[in-house]
């Protein structure tokens, strides 16, 4: 009996030190704190967020970043500054004479291009000319007239434009080619190859990047751990999210028609131009959330759903191997069978559709 | 003179034993989750040996010897804060295992781990000259409590072996003393 | 000391040690539950970093390109801008972890930001 008493005794020490074992493991869940710089590029918040990086390498990653995005905006991409090879594209149009371009430029315009073909004629590259009118690339918003918009919606449609040349462009004069609606996804795809040049280990580290709400997510948040990423409310502030995605490495992009509104007579119009009409999309859609493997796809994807409407829009997305999320008005949320194991509605009065 | 040469060649033994274990240590990556300085103590079975089986001089020595090695190889602060927690852990340990009979090594290892922790910590706090370090000391108790228990349970798992070594002194023979008093 | 592989003394030490890293912890972990920071960088630079506390009293901080922010229990927001849209200033006020506010035109960029992890790594809007 005696020894029996001993026995358990004497497995005690090693008890307790199992348990310290898992506690103290369980502290690795918090890791170190995230690392997180914000600053402003491509005309939105750039926000970059390094898990299990020390402080040193974090703070060479984000300046790295962060020249790449400025440069790729003011360098390549915009379309209002006079330093971007897209600006000086736009203003040397020629119907027969092609243009060279740079393989970064012409890889983006053909891909933009190449998705919004299947938006049945809503969505396409050469969508300057409308956007131009509407004042949407200067922030200086404004209804055009009725003759105005024909005369620009004549001009926004990519029959007339040339890519099947390497690195070669052609399109009508008066036409203006616009990435805006990929930029910042495109941004995410170039951070992220920032990130994995540098000796960024998606194994051991994780980063979440925002370009204006477009998120890259790259590795893993906590060891071979999900994030989890809030999508925003679209009738909340601007820091409120209704649902929540847990997810592994991809790319999410959002179009909401509550971005960039502005109120001329009593009536809201949002930035979503539907080239079909010539005027912002009106839908039932409130936003849609698209998820891809990479960024222009998810950015061009998002804009594109919220045109073309969730019906016709589906067989797109299950083409490009994404996910999508469809806010209503009425808060009703629609989504691809893939995340529904992965999304949770936080705010109770969203509602998701009956199966 | 037999013993007295016996004793000197153990202490060199011990002393590299200690420091060889102290180094093996450093080649383990650093967890995670862990703070940074937070290590296994494998050189306080060492410690405990010495202080145990040697006496409180023999055992200080090994410290102040590992604490020159921390210092030759990372510089003044580890010789310091290396040379604070070994000295107090050091002591500590002589005094519980004399004159006290309740705690067993496993209670001694902790109590030894924790004075060892929180001597470098203190260095530290003086060194940096910022009480901010000293939000370290729950997790180092935390690890001292894990590092000391390993240490007791190796300690008492050997210590029927190491007793018969021949010569093994002092602590011994007072230990027995007691035994024979108690009962 | 005792040749017993462990001792109730045993027992009382380590509970001692484990109250005692506990009962350090524990203003740690009150403190997280209510201080967030607000980090403020223009042009990705970190130029204040402001404690938001519950009890705090109404306090403005005014910024070298003339962006005052006002802070009040806890919350932080733009007070004024001279940017054309003053998007920053209906953003409204700020309080939670992980909430960001921005001056885009002004490359300013309020963040809050606290030990505790936020509730979701990221927003997609």
């Amino acid at each position: 009996m005696k020894k029996r008493k001993n026995a358990w005794k004497n497995r005690i020490p090693l008890l307790i030190f199992l348990v310290l074992c898992v506690a103290l493991t369980g502290c690795a869940r918090q890791a170190r704190t995230p690392v997180q710089k914000n600053g402003v590029a491509m005309g939105s918040v750039v926000s970059v967020k390094l898990y299990n990086t020390d402080a040193q390498t974090a703070d060479a990653l984000c300046t790295q970043i962060f020249a790449e995005l400025q440069r790729l905006d003011t360098q390549v991409l915009s379309k209002n500054t006079e330093t971007s090879e897209l600006w000086r594209l736009n203003q040397s149009a020629h119907p027969e004479i092609p243009q060279e371009i740079s393989a970064e430029l012409y890889t983006a315009l053909r891909r933009t291009r190449d998705i919004y073909a299947y938006s049945y004629r809503r969505a396409a590259l050469a969508s300057g000319a409308l956007t131009e009118i509407w004042g949407m690339d200067t922030e200086a918003f404004r209804v055009p007239s009725e003759a105005e918009i024909d005369a620009a919606k004549r001009l926004c449609t990519d029959d007339t434009v040339q890519l099947d040349t390497e690195n070669r462009v052609a399109f009508r004069e008066g036409q203006k080619l616009n990435l805006g609606s990929v930029g910042k996804g495109l941004g995410c795809d170039k951070a992220v190859e920032i990130l994995l040049q540098n000796g960024f280990s998606r194994e051991q580290s994780g980063a979440v990047i925002s370009v204006g709400g477009s998120l890259a997510l790259v590795g893993s948040a906590t060891a071979g751990g999900d994030f989890t990423v809030g999508v925003r409310d679209p009738f909340g502030a601007e820091n409120d999210y209704f649902a929540t995605l847990k997810t592994g490495e991809c790319f999410i992009s959002t179009s909401g028609s509550y971005e960039k509104t502005f109120t001329e007579n009593g009536k809201t119009y949002h930035h979503l131009l539907d080239l079909a009409s010539g005027y912002p999309a009106e839908t039932q859609l409130v936003s849609v959330t698209v998820r891809a493997k990479n960024g222009l796809v998810s950015d061009a994807l998002s804009t594109l759903c919220f045109l073309v409407g969730e019906e016709k829009a589906r067989p797109i997305v299950s083409q490009h191997s994404a996910d999508a999320l469809f806010v209503y008005a009425d808060k009703t949320v629609h989504m691809t069978d893939n995340l529904r194991e992965l999304v949770t509605i936080t705010d109770s009065s969203y509602h998701l559709e009956a199966l | 003179m037999k013993k007295k040469t016996y004793m000197t060649a153990l202490f060199g033994l011990l002393a590299a034993l200690a420091v060889a274990l102290s180094y093996l240590e450093s080649l383990l990556p650093t967890a995670a989750f862990l703070p940074p300085g937070a290590k296994p103590g494998f050189s306080n079975l060492v410690n405990l040996f010495a202080a145990s089986f040697m006496g409180t001089l023999p055992a200080l020595g090994i410290a102040l010897l590992k604490a020159c090695f921390a210092g030759l190889t990372r510089g003044l602060t580890a010789f310091l804060m290396s040379l604070c927690g070994g000295v107090l852990s050091t002591l500590l340990m002589c005094l519980l295992l004399r004159r006290q009979k309740r705690l067993s090594f496993i209670g001694i290892g902790v109590a030894g781990a924790v004075c060892h922790n929180l001597g470098q910590l203190a260095v530290a706090a003086v060194l940096v000259g910022n009480r901010s370090v000293l939000g370290y000391a729950p997790v180092l108790l935390l690890c001292a409590l894990l590092a000391g228990t390993l240490t007791g349970f190796v300690f008492r798992a050997v210590y029927p072996a190491l007793r018969r070594i021949p010569n093994a002194s002092h602590f011994i023979t007072m230990h027995k003393k007691d035994k024979k008093g108690k009962e | 000391m005792t040749e017993k592989w462990f001792s109730k003394a045993d027992f009382f030490l380590i509970l001692a040690v484990l109250a005692g890293a506990v009962l350090l912890l524990l203003p740690q972990w009150l403190a997280n539950e209510n201080t967030v920071i607000a980090e403020v960088t223009v042009d990705g630079v970190t130029v204040q970093e402001i404690p938001l506390k519950p009890s705090d009293e109404k306090q403005q901080y005014t910024l070298e390109n003339g962006v005052v922010l006002e802070t009040e229990n806890g919350t932080i927001r733009f007070f004024e801008s001279d940017c054309p849209d003053a998007v920053c200033v209906h953003t409204g006020a700020l309080s939670r972890a992980g909430e960001i506010a921005a001056c885009v035109p002004n490359k300013t960029v309020v963040v809050l930001k606290s030990e505790k992890n936020a509730a979701v790594d990221g927003i997609t809007y």
